[in-house]
């Protein structure tokens, strides 16, 4: 395996392994908001925010996965 | 627009409040530091090694990975800030004209809801410590009830002689008495 190959698949390991962590993460604290909160518009407004901000995260690090070789 | 507090008959809700948002802007600060430090060391990184005619950021092979592991890092602290809005958000004390709800969250699984009846509320007071609380207005609510060795505490209140003076009003006035 060369060292390239290796790289690559460490930050991909890296990748699945924080997407795997977030996804499980963002329903654990999506639910506190809407099952604990006071007020759901406000509980919408963070949701909407939240996965918006993760979901760019995500896009930039997929995208420059691919570059990564 | 209440989720989870199920008010009584008669019941009326008067306020529900969080701490102050002073205490919420200090972890943002605290988090926003955290998220340049990385990105200040690699920029120092790269003027040094610029002497040796070498950029971090041009390099075509370093690009991506720096681009992902800046990626990686805003998630974390995006994440982290959530985390901590979270505690923000749901630490709470919800006042109605016949009980005050306390809801302690201390974590994102350590939450305990308590509630005290107004009219068994012995004695409330309130304590602003400091120069930044006494101008921002935030400060401690201690409140002892009869029959009860718990006191009931809300650090960083906002407005506390405010909410003092809401809960005495619904109080009845033999009970209570206010220091």
């Amino acid at each position: 395996m060369t060292t390239s190959t290796a790289l690559s698949l460490g930050f991909h390991a890296l990748f699945y392994f924080t997407l795997l962590f977030v996804v499980i993460y963002s329903v654990l604290i999506i639910y506190h908001w809407f099952t604990f909160g006071t007020n759901k518009h406000l509980a919408t407004i963070a949701t909407v925010t939240y996965l918006a901000g993760v979901g760019a995260c995500f896009a930039l690090m997929g995208t420059t996965l691919l570059s990564i070789s | 627009m209440s989720l989870t507090i199920t008010l009584e008959e008669n019941e009326v809700l008067l306020r529900s409040v969080r701490k102050h948002w002073f205490f919420m802007l200090g972890s943002s600060v605290t988090l926003l530091f955290a998220y340049a430090v990385p990105f200040a060391a690699l920029a120092a990184a790269n003027q040094i090694s610029l002497f040796q005619k070498f950029s971090f950021v041009t390099s075509p092979t370093l690009v991506p990975i720096l681009l992902f592991l800046s990626g990686l890092w805003t998630l974390v602290l995006w994440v982290a800030f959530f985390s901590t809005w979270t505690i923000y958000f749901l630490d709470s004390w919800t006042i109605t004209n016949m009980r005050v709800i306390v809801v302690n969250q201390r974590g994102l699984f350590r939450r305990s809801v308590a509630s005290f009846r107004l009219d068994r509320l012995q004695e409330i007071a309130v304590d602003t410590d400091g120069f930044i609380a006494t101008m921002l207005g935030f400060g401690t609510i201690h409140a002892v009830t009869a029959g009860s060795d718990d006191e009931f505490i809300m650090h960083g209140a906002p407005d506390p002689e405010g909410l003092k003076a809401l809960i005495l009003e619904h109080t009845p006035h033999e009970t209570a008495s206010a220091t």
